[in-house]
């Protein structure tokens, strides 16, 4: 009992002369030692041996409870069998003074340089024998005769599972949405579940109903950050909900990861630290539909047929810019309203003026409307539509009208890229249907969440905002990446309808 | 701007003017038999395209029988209507005025209900009046093959109301109603019955409506309000609220006017001149356009 | 002179019979247990003071009042109590109402024509006829909108319903209320008529009693909801009651 004593005392003073502390394992150290100095660094810090480290047989040797405090390991020492064993997370050593042959995790191994206890009465055992057995990295510098040991974090291990909330609407004007919203969220959540988890940890996906409207999803944001606690927040997918909401996700510190399109959305205009998208915005789509009309098409007399909210005059807006900066003058711009169901003026208006491209901007059924129309009165010019051009909810109302149309898309389930393919058959398969713009970006998003956890080693909701601004992703949507308006993807394509799929005709980027 | 344009946009016009007429049929009808607004006039077209939808696309009944089980249940649901939401205005003393809020929140509720039920994406209706890309060529002008059953079933149905209201005993039995519930009752009509049939035929002519408008306004949410239902009214209004001939002639008008605002002035005002053209005929003729033969009393 | 129907026996035979007749509006009696009857082919005329429940007499006979229990009406000895007022139009009993309350916006044919859903078919256009020869003025006027008429006219409408809808029995209300004088004599003129060509019973109520009495074969005096006085109109014409009221020079 005295002897335990004393030999803790001694102990303590030999910590407390050495002026270091033992790193905790999780958080993992950086040891640096020279050969032939005591001077030597734990994660920067100056720290003093009484031994200096030594090379035999080109081996370094360092002192033994040095090198086991340094990586954190726990030191035991057995005089009656003069062995000394290290044991961290689940790697035990075990060396034997003067002997070759060691012990890890039960199984012998054969050592270049057996462990000795120099004639100063210091043990010293081999530095990156001992490193590298339980997982750490050994460098060498030649020339400053330099030891560097990485010891990396230990993966943390959650018991509980990781709750995310997705806000989607499943009723309501954007009801189609919410499935593909869900379908891509639970397909990746079960993917991450099945191979383990994130850390060992589930992922937990609960999905509420926003109804596509601001205040419901207000009350299914509260509910998600005040009972659910949920770590991060996936939608709501409609722009006019996430203006309505994403300060809430800002006062709280979680963030939110939306599929939102509208241009107002973008970090310069919310500054909304816990703000992200997942998938290109519209100011990016119509951009890129106007370069397609200049460039490619080489059309000169663009005509418009324009719908009336937010969605269709924000694209307008950037459209116009576009052609200007083209010096290309639109030549009509036919005004209709959302619920309109005849176009015979508008149609015929911008035929007279003899346009060369149709620019559709408007929503699915007033797309719809249009074709039927411009198939009745034979405008026969290419039709390039925003995104809402490119979706199912256009093309079945439209019918046969639809053909030919071309449109940007956020996503084509078409594109052959084996990644896009493989989530694409993966949706198929597990849901029964084919996966539309948005699925692909929440499936991204989930993804982009697990690499954020994993480098924040941390579930806590400002640690993956701060690591979900510099993680990078390769997704369905390519490299995801936060970029200064918060946009993790620019991506989009220019397809056309041939009366069963898109035909990709480009991919940018 | 060449004739076949012009004649091209008189078409569009008519068409779509028929369908507010259509409509306005429906209020015109309610108001000539018991002298009430029914805001959810429109709910009713909605309602039985998307059971009609049901029953043909989706439980693959025949035509035939999904459109005459939808239009039961529309009849049926008018019958509820004057039970549910007449009926009891009246017993608590409630007027015209009371209907009016009374079906204005039902309009609302029937669009929420269809949103829960079926969602708020628009749904192609299936081509039962012809492929929505069949056209018929005469000259230059191509006219989709849907617009003749329009024009038919509206013909046929302002000829139907009209003997009916004109000159049948039964039409004259509702146009008493109207009224005067308490002298009707004196001379010998069952009120109770007229009041009900009256509910029956006004939903059941907006059904058919509805039915006959999908191709062109498809399965969703704007057959239950928006710019159909207002213009629904207007073309009833313009009618005075009781001339079916009168009401087919105000939509027409206004798809009309619609058509050529946009053609001629643009169709960023299109809505404006619409409405301001409305108001005038109200303020100028508030008994209807075609209404010459009286005096206002 | 057109042949109106319901050329009858001479003698007499209960049309109607009203026992225990009450009505309370709103815990307020109206009529306190009325009993009185109406034989086939007679005027009965109904006097009384503003307030005494003349037209809520009228009204409870067609149905349109909630009537006190112990109320009976015997129609052709047929209880008619409880029965909507449309089933008691088609019994036959035809009601004139205060204000005549003709449909404006129909024709005065359509007017005529609505009331005859309880004629044959067939005799229906006949009957139609038959008012406008009484009242020539509507002869004219088939086609106008019942609500531009003058009041006379529309008095002479109202009146004209009652008579196609082939009823035995028509109840009047006040039908000299904001007429003038000569179309009042006009219209009592034709309906004493009527009465002498088709033995058609009339139960009238009219404050004019130098127009009505002359008609009628008995009176019914009502006084704050009771019968005060009755009896055949020579008994009662001489009472002094009768004489200030209604026949004192002006
Ligand atoms: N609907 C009603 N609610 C309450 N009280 C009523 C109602 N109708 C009539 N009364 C009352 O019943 C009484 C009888 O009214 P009624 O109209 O029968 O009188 P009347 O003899 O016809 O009078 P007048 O000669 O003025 O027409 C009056 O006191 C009247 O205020
Ligand atoms: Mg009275």
């Amino acid at each position: 009992m005295k002897k335990a004593l004393v030999m803790l005392m001694v102990v303590a003073l030999f910590a407390g002369v050495l002026g270091f502390t033992p790193v905790r394992a999780a958080e993992g150290a950086i040891v640096q030692i020279t050969i032939g100095s005591t001077k030597a660094t734990i994660n920067s810090k100056a720290v003093v041996l009484d031994q200096p480290p030594l090379i035999e047989s080109g081996r370094t040797l360092v002192p033994f409870r040095f090198i086991g405090e340094a990586i954190g390991a726990q030191i035991g020492w057995n005089p009656a069998k003069k062995s000394v064993s290290y044991v961290l997370g689940n790697k035990n050593i075990v060396l034997t003074i003067g002997s070759v042959t060691a012990i890890v995790n039960g199984v012998k191994t054969t050592l270049d340089v057996a462990p000795k206890i120099l004639p100063t009465g210091r043990t010293v055992v081999p530095i990156r024998f001992i490193s590298e057995s339980i997982g750490a990295k050994v460098d060498w510098n030649a020339t400053t005769r330099m030891v560097t040991v990485t010891v990396a974090a230990a993966k943390p291990s959650w018991s509980t599972p990781i709750k995310i909330v997705l806000s989607a609407p499943f009723t309501g004007s954007g009801s189609i949405l919410g499935t593909y919203c869900k379908g891509g969220a639970q397909l990746a959540v079960d993917e991450i579940n099945a191979a383990g988890g994130v850390n060992g940890a589930k992922l937990d996906l609960i999905t509420y109903d926003d109804q596509a409207n601001a205040s419901t999803a207000a009350t299914v944001v509260r509910r998600a950050l005040d009972s659910d606690k949920a770590v991060a927040i996936f939608g709501p997918n409609m722009s006019a909900a996430v203006l309505g909401v994403h300060a809430l996700a800002q006062q709280a510190k979680v963030p939110m990861l939306v599929g939102a399109t509208s241009p107002s959305l973008r970090y310069d205009t919310t500054h909304n630290d816990y703000l992200f998208r997942l998938r290109a915005d519209d100011g990016v789509k119509v951009a890129q539909q106007v370069k397609y009309i200049v460039e490619i098409l080489k059309a000169k007399k663009p005509g418009i047929i324009l719908g009336s909210d937010d969605y269709c005059t924000s694209a307008l807006a950037v459209a116009k810019q576009a052609f200007e900066k083209y010096g290309i003058k639109i030549v009509d711009i036919e005004s209709m309203k959302e619920g309109d169901k005849d176009v015979t003026a508008q149609v015929t208006k911008l035929k007279n003026a003899g346009i060369d491209v149709l620019v559709g901007l408007t929503h699915e059924p007033e797309a719809a409307v249009v074709m039927l129309k411009v198939r009745q009165l034979k405008l026969a010019v290419p039709i390039v539509g925003f995104s809402a051009w490119g979706v199912p909810a256009f093309t079945d109302l439209a019918g046969d009208a639809a053909i030919g149309v071309i449109s940007v898309q956020g996503f084509n389930p078409a594109d052959t890229d084996p990644t896009v393919k493989k989530f694409v058959d993966a949706y198929k398969a597990k849901w029964g249907m084919e996966p539309s713009d948005p699925a692909q970006c929440y499936y991204d998003g989930v993804y982009l969440l697990k690499k954020a956890i994993e480098t924040a080693g941390s579930t806590d909701p400002v640690k993956i905002d701060e690591a979900l601004k510099t993680v990078e992703y390769t997704g369905v949507q390519g490299l995801m990446k936060c970029d200064a308006l918060h946009n993790f993807t620019n991506i989009c394509y220019i397809s056309q309808f041939n009366g069963k799929t898109w035909k990709v005709i480009s991919k940018i980027p | 701007m060449v004739l076949s344009d012009l004649l091209q946009n008189i078409i569009g016009g008519v068409t779509v003017g028929a369908t507010y007429g259509l409509i306005g049929l429906g209020v015109v009808f309610l108001w000539q038999s018991i002298e009430r607004i029914n805001f959810a006039n429109i709910s009713s077209a909605m309602l039985a395209a998307y059971l009609f939808y049901t029953f043909y696309t989706q439980l693959h009944l025949g035509f035939l029988v999904a459109f005459v089980v939808s239009i039961a249940i529309i009849a049926a649901y008018g019958l509820a209507l004057r039970h549910l939401v007449l009926e009891p205005i009246n017993r608590h003393g409630g007027d015209k005025l009371e209907f009016v809020v009374a079906t204005l929140m039902l309009c609302t509720f029937w669009l929420s209900v269809v949103k829960v039920l079926y969602g708020g994406i628009a749904k192609p209706f299936p081509p039962v009046f012809g492929e929505a890309t069949s056209f018929v060529q005469i000259g230059s002008i191509s006219i989709p093959s849907v617009y003749f059953w329009i024009f038919f079933v509206v013909l046929v149905l302002v000829l139907v109301l009209y003997v009916l209201l004109q000159r049948t005993m039964i039409g004259k039995m509702f146009r008493a109603t109207a009224q005067n519930k308490e002298m009707a009752s004196l001379v010998g009509i069952n009120v109770g019955m007229t009041t009900s049939l009256a509910f029956m035929l006004s939903t059941s002519i907006v059904g058919i409506a509805g039915i006959l408008l999908a191709p062109i306004y498809f399965v969703s949410l704007d057959l239950g309000g928006g710019p159909i239902g207002v213009k629904g009214f207007a073309a009833a209004v313009m009618g005075g609220l009781i001339d079916p001939l009168g009401t087919i002639l105000g939509g027409l008008s206004i798809g009309l006017i619609e058509n050529f605002s946009t053609l001629f002035i643009s169709s960023a005002y299109k809505d404006v001149i619409s409405f301001v053209v409305l108001v005038v005929v109200l303020v100028w003729k508030p008994r209807g356009i075609f209404n010459w033969t009286t005096k206002g009393d | 002179m057109p042949i109106l129907e319901t050329k009858m026996s001479e003698k007499t035979e209960e049309l109607l019979r009203i026992k225990n007749l009450t009505v309370m509006y709103n815990g307020i009696t109206a009529l306190r247990s009325i009993s009185m009857t109406v034989d086939k082919g007679e005027v009965v005329s109904v006097l009384g003071p503003n307030g005494a429940g003349k037209t809520t007499l009228l009204r409870a006979i067609s149905g349109l009042v909630k009537l006190e229990v112990g109320s009976s009406i015997l129609f052709s000895g047929k209880e008619i109590v409880g029965y909507q007022p449309y089933k008691i139009a088609c019994e036959g009993i035809a009601h004139v109402p205060e204000g005549r309350q003709v449909f404006p916006a129909m024709s005065v044919n359509e007017n005529l024509e609505v009331a005859t859903t309880r004629v044959s078919r067939g005799l229906r256009k006949g009957r139609i006829d038959s008012v406008y020869q009484l009242f020539s003025e509507l002869a004219g006027r088939k086609n106008q909108q019942a609500g531009s008429l003058s009041g006379g006219e529309q008095q002479m409408l109202a009146i004209g319903r009652a008579i196609a809808s082939g009823s035995e029995l028509i109840l009047i209300d006040e039908p000299s209320m904001g007429l003038a004088p000569i179309i009042v004599q006009r219209i009592f003129r034709t309906l004493k008529e009527i009465v002498k060509e088709t033995r058609l019973t009339l139960l009238l109520v009219e404050q004019n009693a130098k127009l009505s009495l002359p008609l009628s074969d008995r009176i019914y005096v009502l006084s704050q909801g009771s019968i005060a006085m009755e009896g055949p109109v020579a008994e009662i014409h001489d009472n002094q009651m009768i004489q200030d009221m209604y026949f004192a020079k002006g």
